[in-house]
């Protein structure tokens, strides 16, 4: 998660630059942070959009989460922080090393000791520990596979009158790679999950000339 | 552009916080027939007696409603002496965790309910009960945060919007949308609706509280609503709202140019995290 401060000085008008020095100050940096805000969350609503995952799997709609994150809260000495409240976010915007740890394995109780990439689209968006029918594959240099265990499906009906139930056999499965496990990965910063700062500051510049000319309209001071 | 320190989501926290857990033997249809006032400030799961499964739930959504900065020495970088990291959870830890609680609760559903929506464990039943409770509290922060009165003079207005995929049930927005309107008596939010095919209405509009009760709606129907003015307005819907400009809603007809639109207000007390802070 991150915050961001946009500076939008420099874009306002002659009047806005007064009211923004004015005691009206805090009030309208409050709107243009909303509207900032507002921008970032129509650019993550075009993310979830256009980039769902690779694999073809199941949406987390990620994205709508980092959305559903966004807000405006805090005005402190004339600056206004928009702040987007996600875990993951900073990583996808900065990239860097993820290592293993902050997850427990709740089979050993102990910290995760490796990353674990989906192979398959039924693995993306789930954690291994939330399957009991992986067998782990060692390959090389720390890096394992997660493979499903050979077995077969079965359905359990519901109780019939006797007290029995029926059991339908269903798909055997087996042998897929589903998780590779490697000890960090390495993730390429991505800045095109935030809009240029420019759009932000027009957003913002725009959203406090509304209020503006609101107060102008009902015969505010301006 | 700036990064800087994140700040909590205080109104999402405050939302969340004010709920009291509630055991209940009740099923979904069931607990829909109980005061709002009750249902909307208690955190429950249909048919799930279990007091510390819930706590520990209640607990947990903190994290991924609003991550917090923690600080931790095996993450120390010279670029970051503090080891400043995030400690949130996504759903997939969400489910792992609070799977785990349920087994340390002896909890096993019943053989024909495994996988299902009934099952306390199922990837459907958790998913469900974690995006319900967090949109709800993160959907009242931006809601909130947008009922201050200069920021109502730059967005009166706001839209209902589709932001994802349906999970599950579709449903027929629109229909829901023209109901809502009917039972709000908000004519002009059914003339935008004719127009322009949109779903815009006034923020203080009552048409809001009224989709969110699934008023105009026949029982069956309303049976998902959740009675908030604000998303999510029924399980699972992906449907979402978002801010509508001034200049917009003059020219949709919705506000005149010397009209402030009020403030808004949740039907219980929500502590302002600005008062208590």
């Amino acid at each position: 998660m991150t915050g961001i401060q946009v500076r939008v000085i420099d874009q306002a008008s002659p009047l806005l630059r007064k009211l923004l020095e004015s005691t009206q100050g805090p009030g309208l940096l409050r709107v243009g942070a909303r509207g900032a805000s507002n921008r970032l969350r129509e650019h993550f609503d075009h993310l979830q959009a256009t980039r769902p995952n690779d694999l073809g799997g199941r949406r987390t709609n990620f994205w709508l989460g980092v959305k559903r994150g966004v807000q405006a809260p805090k005005i402190q000495g004339g600056t206004a922080t928009i702040s987007i409240n996600h875990v993951g976010f900073r990583q996808r915007l900065q990239g860097g090393i993820i290592r293993p740890g902050r997850s427990v394995n709740p089979k050993t109780g102990r910290p995760t000791t490796r990353i674990a990439i989906p192979l398959r689209s039924e693995a993306y968006g789930k954690r291994p520990a939330e399957r009991d029918d992986l067998d782990y594959v060692p390959i090389e240099n720390g890096r394992a596979l997660l493979v499903e265990s050979a077995h077969t499906q079965i359905r359990i009906g519901s109780k019939r009158k006797d007290g029995s139930r029926k059991i339908t056999p269903g798909e055997e499965r087996g042998g897929l790679a589903m998780y590779l496990l490697v000890p960090s990965v390495n993730q390429k910063a991505d800045p095109t999950v935030l809009p240029p700062t420019t759009e932000l500051g027009a957003a913002a510049v725009a959203a406090m000339d509304s209020a503006v000319a609101a107060q102008v309209a009902r015969g505010g001071a301006a | 552009m700036n990064l800087v320190a994140p700040i909590p989501f205080a109104e999402a926290l405050a939302r969340h916080d004010v709920r009291q857990v509630m055991p209940t033997h009740l099923s979904s249809r069931q607990l829909q027939e109980i005061d709002r006032g009750i249902t909307k400030t208690s955190l429950f799961s249909a048919r799930n007696l279990m007091q510390g499964y819930l706590e520990a739930l209640k607990e947990k959504l903190r994290l991924l409603i609003s991550p917090a900065q923690v600080s931790r020495p095996d993450r120390a970088t010279a670029g970051n002496p503090d080891g400043l990291t995030t400690d949130g959870r996504n759903d997939a830890d969400l489910r792992v965790e609070l799977r785990q609680v349920l087994k340390e609760h002896g909890y096993a559903p019943a053989p024909e309910d495994r996988g299902t929506i009934k099952d306390f464990a199922s990837d459907q039943r958790l998913n469900l009960v974690v995006r319900t409770n967090v949109e709800i509290a993160q959907n009242y922060g931006y809601w909130q945060q947008g009922q201050d009165p200069l920021v109502l003079d730059a967005f009166p207005a706001q839209e209902l919007y589709r932001a994802g995929d349906p999970v599950g049930k579709v449903r027929d927005w629109p229909k829901r949308w023209r109901a809502a309107a009917a039972a709000a008596g908000d004519e002009d939010a059914l003339r935008v609706q004719d127009e322009s095919g949109r779903m815009i209405a006034r923020k203080d509009s009552p048409i809001w509280q009224s989709l969110g009760d699934g008023d105009g709606l026949d029982p069956d129907e309303a049976s998902d609503a959740l009675h908030n003015p604000y998303p999510p307005f029924a399980f699972n819907s992906l449907m979402d709202i978002r801010d509508i400009g001034r200049d917009q809603a003059l020219a949709l007809g919705l506000i005149r140019a010397d009209e402030q639109v009020q403030p808004s207000h949740e039907e219980f007390p929500v502590p302002n995290p600005a008062e208590a802070a």
